[in-house]
């Protein structure tokens, strides 16, 4: 338990990097949208510890790292963790295939709203692009779930 | 156990978020200098984390410098050292102009203009995203880097700041949807507004009166307008004109001349010499306005007093104006 106050910081951490750092063109328009999954998963697993404004502040820095509209990425992912603090007690027990299914249908939504604020929702490539962005999460979402589970055995 | 407990959100706090969220981006949308300082104040953690992650790499080219074989570093020394001389050489040439254009200046009741300070910056993360392109660089606050100024690279206009934190700042690429930019068309004398485009590398133009006779090729250059950017700096060069029967205007489409995706290293202009002064007041925009028709009337006032007078020593004219075509010659070789 005390083990949370450096693994969720620290995850957080690791997941706004790799949504910053490798600035490469193909990989900032395919990655997994690795800060949302994090929260998410922390929401599923310790919602006594990050709920929503955990969620929301996450956001907000994800908001000014990628320079976007500041709020934007704030909003969707409050109400992302609302939905998943909510269906918390199903999402729990659930198999990581369902789980990761409802991850990837939560962030389709998540990406089509983002789009539309960014006005770009007309655009058919870039759809395709945030669809593609999707199942990248669907199949982040299981390694996240090992990665974190491989650590928990650990420590 | 928190298994069994329900955690539903409390719909206040959700409420709250949602409503606080809603109100920032509303402010941001406004453009207001709270958000930005809260924008630049979380900023500088984001840059500080870009920075540090990005240090590996420039350890990586480091070290790749070092272990460069002696023989490849003295033939690239000597190739840099030649490129100097060049540059100094043509500086050279640059200066002895510029002492021409001021004296010229003066003498047309303007200010003499001055080499603006540029600072080197190195590029420390990529952000494209479909409302904007933009990349971070590593000089921020504390380098005098401030919002509004302009960047360039070793061929052209790159950007402008969009961002400066205390570790790093943002610069928005010329090639960003929206961004819109006041430059001239090659010798054609017509200024206007170049934009960008959502597509990489591509900006438009559009209604241009068809008798400027626009050509592939062409370049766009700053007109210096706009405050911001400094006049003269090369911008794009035209690689399409549409001409539309129907209409006077053609449509053109440019290429930038600096190589927006592949930059490494661009200088921020960090005192545009052509800028107008830091906006103080409201009194900003009128100012701006008045100064160049002040200066119209003052101009006009001396021709017209000064046009009997000009006649008399019209005999020591002549020299002046010989002595033009004279002192051109050898800059156009």
């Amino acid at each position: 338990m005390r083990s949370n106050w450096v693994m969720i910081p620290l995850s957080l951490l690791v997941a706004l990097i790799l949504t910053i750092e490798p600035s490469v063109p193909l990989y900032q328009h395919y990655a997994p949208q690795w800060l949302l999954l994090t929260v998410l998963y922390w929401c599923i697993r310790e919602p006594n510890s990050v709920g929503l404004g955990v969620a929301w502040l996450s956001g907000l820095v994800l908001d000014v790292a990628t320079v976007g509209l500041l709020g934007a990425n704030a909003l969707l992912f409050t109400l992302s963790a609302a939905v998943v603090l909510g269906l918390r007690q199903m999402l729990f027990f659930t198999g990581p295939v369902q789980q990761a299914l409802f991850i990837a249908g939560l962030s389709t939504v998540y990406l089509l709203l983002s789009l539309w604020m960014q006005g770009g929702i007309a655009d058919l490539t870039m759809l395709l692009h945030n669809m593609i962005r999707v199942i990248s999460n669907l199949v982040a979402w299981p390694f996240i779930l090992m990665v974190f589970n491989l650590f928990r055995r650990r420590y | 156990m928190t298994l069994f407990e329900s955690h539903r959100p409390g719909i206040t706090r959700l409420l709250v978020l949602v409503l606080l969220s809603v109100f920032l981006m509303a402010l941001d949308r406004a453009g207001s200098s709270w958000v930005k300082q809260l924008n630049s104040g979380i900023g500088s953690l984001t840059d500080g984390i870009a920075r540090i992650v990005h240090a590996p790499a420039v350890w990586g080219t480091n070290l790749s410098l070092f272990l460069q074989s002696k023989t490849e570093q003295v033939k690239r020394i000597r190739a840099l050292e030649e490129e100097n001389l060049l540059l100094k050489g043509q500086m050279q040439q640059f200066f002895d102009l510029q002492k021409q254009l001021n004296e010229l200046r003066k003498l047309l009741h303007g200010q003499s203009t001055e080499v603006p300070n540029v600072l080197l910056a190195r590029l420390i993360a990529v952000n494209d995203n479909p409302e904007q392109r933009t990349f971070t660089i590593n000089r921020g606050i504390r380098d005098g880097v401030k919002p509004g100024q302009p960047v360039i690279d070793g061929q052209g206009i790159v950007g402008q700041i969009l961002r400066s934190s205390l570790t790093g700042a943002v610069v928005l690429k010329i090639d960003s949807r929206h961004y819109a930019l006041s430059v001239a068309i090659g010798d054609t004398g017509f200024v206007g507004i170049v934009r960008g485009t959502d597509t990489r590398d591509t900006l438009t133009m559009s209604r241009i009166p068809e008798r400027f006779k626009v050509k592939v090729g062409d370049l766009l250059t700053t007109s210096g307008l706009d405050g911001v950017f400094p006049q003269g700096y090369p911008v794009a060069r035209v690689t399409q004109v549409q001409d539309e029967r129907s209409q006077a205007f053609v449509n053109i489409t440019a290429r930038p001349v600096a190589d927006l995706d592949r930059i490494s290293q661009v200088l921020v202009l960090t005192d545009p010499p052509d800028a107008p002064p830091p906006p103080d007041s409201k009194a900003e925009q009128a100012s701006v306005v008045s100064i160049p028709s002040q200066r119209l009337i003052e101009s006009t006032q001396d021709i017209v007093p000064r046009a009997p007078d000009f006649l008399a020593p019209s005999f020591s004219a002549p020299p002046a104006t010989q002595s033009q075509p004279g002192q051109e010659k050898p800059h156009a070789q």
